[in-house]
């Protein structure tokens, strides 16, 4: 229960050390090892929503080293294994779109990694078909 | 000097009454839902995530529906509006029509 400082201030509890109770951070630094110094100092918690599904997710993307880390992290927490970049380098069912910071919706892969970490605000998971309409100009 | 007013959170099942918890109290995921599976008899149903085909949600103030615990605790307790237990029932239907099963969770936060 929370407790009050003599002013009337409702007292936190400070505590050192990466968020608790997150059990995905737990298996990937089990699998991983300890993360690069960077990623521990940095965090980017990003709603991610997937048509289809009856609620969104939340990841930290900066978590992550790059967009292949990425894209495995959102199979395992969707439950698929459907989703991957639109690389040119395999048919997958559905494509990763992000809103940056201007509030444009562009397609996940494009531009280098730290410059997506920096400017992702939220993902959407759609099918490929509905991407490739939106990222060609045909 | 008296204590800042408290807010609170409600909890809501289908088929259940409605309760009404302040999360501030608790330390961390591992009690919220311990008290919220307490509360609602659902004892090792919302414990651990992955493990049962109950889902623990909630509505943030933008009025999206997400699942509790991707967030850091303190972020999640500045921005959750209401929290829905989902059966599995619930899930596989609102997966197959959209989120019309949250409207009134929604309305209400």
């Amino acid at each position: 229960m929370a407790s009050y400082g003599e002013d009337g201030v409702e007292l936190t509890e400070l505590t050192l050390g990466p968020p608790g109770a997150n059990s995905r951070r737990a298996r990937r630094a089990r699998k991983n090892g300890p993360p690069p110094s960077s990623s521990t100092m940095m965090q980017a918690f990003v709603k991610v929503s997937m048509d289809g599904t009856p609620y969104l997710r939340k990841v930290d993307v900066a978590a992550y080293g790059d967009y292949h880390d990425l894209v495995e992290a959102l199979n395992d927490m969707f439950y698929c294994s459907s989703i991957g970049l639109m690389d040119g380098y395999g048919e997958w069912e559905h494509a990763v779109v992000y809103e940056d910071g201007d509030g444009d919706w562009m397609l996940v892969g494009d531009v280098p990694w730290e410059m997506f970490v920096s400017s992702c605000k939220r993902m959407r998971v759609m099918r490929a078909c509905e991407a490739r309409g939106l990222s060609s100009n045909a | 000097m008296k204590p800042p007013v408290r807010t609170y959170t409600k909890v809501q099942k289908q088929g259940s009454v409605g309760r009404s918890i302040d999360v501030t109290g608790f330390r961390d995921y591992h009690e919220l839902r311990s008290a919220i599976a307490c509360m609602f008899g659902l004892q090792g149903k919302l414990e651990h995530p992955g493990s049962s085909d109950w889902k623990l949600v909630y509505v943030d103030y933008e009025n999206d529906v997400l699942l509790v615990g991707d967030d850091p605790w303190e972020e999640f307790i500045n921005c959750v509006r209401c929290i829905r237990i989902l059966s599995p029932s619930e899930v596989q239907q609102m997966s197959e029509n959209g989120m019309h099963v949250l409207n009134d969770c929604i309305q209400a936060a």
